[in-house]
């Protein structure tokens, strides 16, 4: 039984074939990138891992169980959690409270306990607040906790996400371009904050991002998707000398010239 | 259980008892009609408070609140009057019915992406209306209910307002109000942290009708007489007015917005009626039939130099209340 599945995987939007029969799996404790030109299909993977998409063919499994059909919630629950491409923070929210938000799949009370702060309550909550201060701690943004999360710097919004997203203590995280925005001086530090977050929560990744240093340097295995399809596979060094992924980026090049 | 659950147990109990002495204080010492206005004034603050649990936090808007209030008030009175109950049981059933009502008109609109609720519950108002208008031998029909027994004292509401007020601030400050307001700000992303965003829109729904039904019931053993138009689309307005008025989403607020929409009228009435005594009987009537506008001014206003009502989304305590610089001149004064 592998820990993560992807097969044949497929969906139309309209004319489009977003994503055309695409296969990737991932093993326990990778860190595996997904890259490919603008509109090759990223993004799209990841939106019919979480269930914001239901695929038109195709099956995804995690530890043995079929994700298709699963809303995002459930599947959330079973352990994969995602960041997204534009951060979608709960903007009104506090650092903190978008952290505690985050953290209440793991550590239940039913509604009696809410509606009456027993004990139990008091006990969950703390649980919950110990937990959002250990996760900030982690991220560098224990001094900000107060702030409204909408007004810190893009960076550290992104910051923000992923420790909102390891508030689930997932097994399967996946990261839509976290280097999106920064200078290379933060790429570095992303780099190695990458591989902490791996160390100390044990957590799989699955992660898609442009910036080819950040990707050849943590990734052990890499897809490279072109117009919906998966164009090859394999590590760093041989992504990188293999001239069809070379001559996918240069066509986008050239596209872009012509923009 | 622990101490921290009995002490603020505790200071519950000591709440409702000293405001249950004031109320009872007042209701020996003051004339009848401030001791209606401050009547009116608790019940619509529950009523505030419940419209405001939707919008304020889950950014749900319900346009029909005045039908679930109309399933409480009918439903305690008819208990009362009809099956000999007495008065708690019967306003709990109100609140209970009221929000099985909720959970039967949430279910489904609060599965779908979108405003549906505010089309569905408007439609809902008026079919509460039209059942109560057809159900002659049972509510009186367009004839209304008279008889209903007076049981919403000053004390009596303001203990319940009490008791919601605390209810509604504990939810607020759990894992459920968070996320309710995680709704609000981004429904994909609370689906994407494993929230159960459907679950949590129709349990907020659910809560904001039964504490409605509650507030309705309690109109009607307060003015001791159904009808109902009394539960009209203007209702449902008047309540949505308070919580803009204080603050969408702060639960002080809308006791504040309660406050000022039920005292406004009674303003103006005031006014009125003083102009007339002075001898300036044009003034008098004016202010008596241009009051409303003076209220749609004022709103105006409001939305225009504050969209998020005075209050804010904040909360009112004491600590805010001694930032004001009013009373910060004051406390330099007596140092
Ligand atoms: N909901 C949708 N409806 C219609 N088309 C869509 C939808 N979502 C994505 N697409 C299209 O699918 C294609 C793939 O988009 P996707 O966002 O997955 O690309 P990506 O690889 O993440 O690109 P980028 O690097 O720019 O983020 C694009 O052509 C996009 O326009
Ligand atoms: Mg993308």
């Amino acid at each position: 039984m592998s820990f993560f599945n992807v097969e044949n995987l497929t969906i139309k939007f309209g004319g489009l074939t977003a994503v055309d029969r695409v296969n990737l799996h991932v093993d326990e404790g990778e860190i595996v990138g997904l890259i490919g030109p603008n509109g090759a299909g990223k993004t799209t993977v990841f939106n019919l891992i979480t269930g914001v998409y239901m695929p038109d063919t195709g099956s995804i499994t995690f530890k043995g169980t079929n994700l298709v059909n699963m809303k995002p919630n459930q599947i959330a629950e079973r352990g994969i959690v995602r960041t997204f491409q534009n951060i979608r923070l709960f903007k009104g929210l506090t650092v903190y409270d978008n952290i505690r938000t985050a953290g209440h799949l793991r550590i239940p009370y039913s509604f009696v306990h809410s509606l009456l702060h027993t004990g139990l309550y008091e006990r969950r909550e703390k649980e919950c607040r110990e937990n959002a201060d250990k996760l900030l701690g982690m991220v560098g943004l224990l001094d900000r906790k107060d702030e409204i999360s909408a007004s810190l710097p893009y960076g550290m919004q992104r910051r923000v996400e992923i420790a909102r997203a390891l508030a689930l203590k997932p097994s399967l995280l996946l990261l839509d371009e976290p280097a999106a925005g920064m200078n290379p001086q933060e790429c570095v530090e992303l780099i190695d904050f990458i591989r902490k977050v791996k160390n100390e929560f044990s957590t799989t990744i699955l992660i898609i991002e442009h910036h080819m240093d950040v990707i050849m340097n943590i990734c052990e295995r890499m897809y490279v998707l072109n117009f919906g399809k998966l164009l090859t596979e394999g590590t760093p060094s041989e992504i990188q000398n293999d001239p069809k992924v070379i001559e996918a980026y240069l066509g986008e090049e050239q596209e872009d010239v012509e923009d | 259980m622990s101490s921290g659950f009995l002490k603020r147990l505790g200071a519950l109990v000591v709440q409702v008892l000293v405001v249950w002495g004031i109320a009872t204080y007042f209701k020996q010492s003051l004339p009848a009609y401030p001791i209606g206005i401050l009547t009116v004034f608790c019940i619509n603050a529950i009523l505030a408070l419940s419209w405001n649990l939707v919008a304020g936090f889950t950014g749900q808007f319900s346009m029909g609140h005045a039908g679930f209030m109309a399933i409480g008030a009918y439903t305690s009175a008819l208990l009362m009057m009809k099956a000999g109950w007495p008065f708690l049981p019967s306003l709990i059933a109100g609140g209970t019915l009221s929000g099985f009502a909720g959970f039967l008109i949430g279910f489904p609109s609060l599965r779908l992406v979108g405003d549906y609720l505010s089309v569905v519950t408007l439609g809902f108002q008026y079919i509460i209306t039209a059942i109560l208008n057809n159900t002659v031998k049972l509510t009186g029909g367009g004839l209304g209910l008279a008889g209903v027994p007076f049981k919403s004292t000053l004390p009596v509401t303001a203990v319940i307002l009490v008791i919601t007020m605390w209810l509604i601030t504990n939810l607020v400050h759990s894992k459920h109000g968070r996320s309710f307001v995680s709704v609000k700000e981004d429904e994909i992303a609370a689906r994407s942290v494993g929230i159960d965003t459907t679950t949590y829109k129709i349990m907020a729904f659910v809560i904001s009708s039964f504490f409605a039904g509650i507030g309705g019931a309690l109109i009607g053993h307060y003015m001791m007489y159904l009808h109902p138009d009394i539960f009209n689309y203007q209702k449902t307005v008047e309540v949505i007015s308070m919580v803009i008025l204080g603050g969408i989403g702060s639960l002080t607020g809308s006791i504040a917005g309660a406050f000022g929409i039920t005292l406004l009228p009674e303003v103006f009435r005031n006014l009125a009626t003083l102009f007339g005594s002075w001898g300036l009987a044009a003034a008098g009537a004016f202010v008596k039939k241009g009051w409303t506008v003076f209220y749609a001014i004022m709103f105006l206003l409001i939305m225009l130099t504050r969209p998020q009502g005075l209050i804010g989304r904040k909360e009112l305590t004491w600590e805010s209340i001694g930032k004001i610089r009013l009373f910060k001149k004051l406390q330099k004064k007596e140092v």
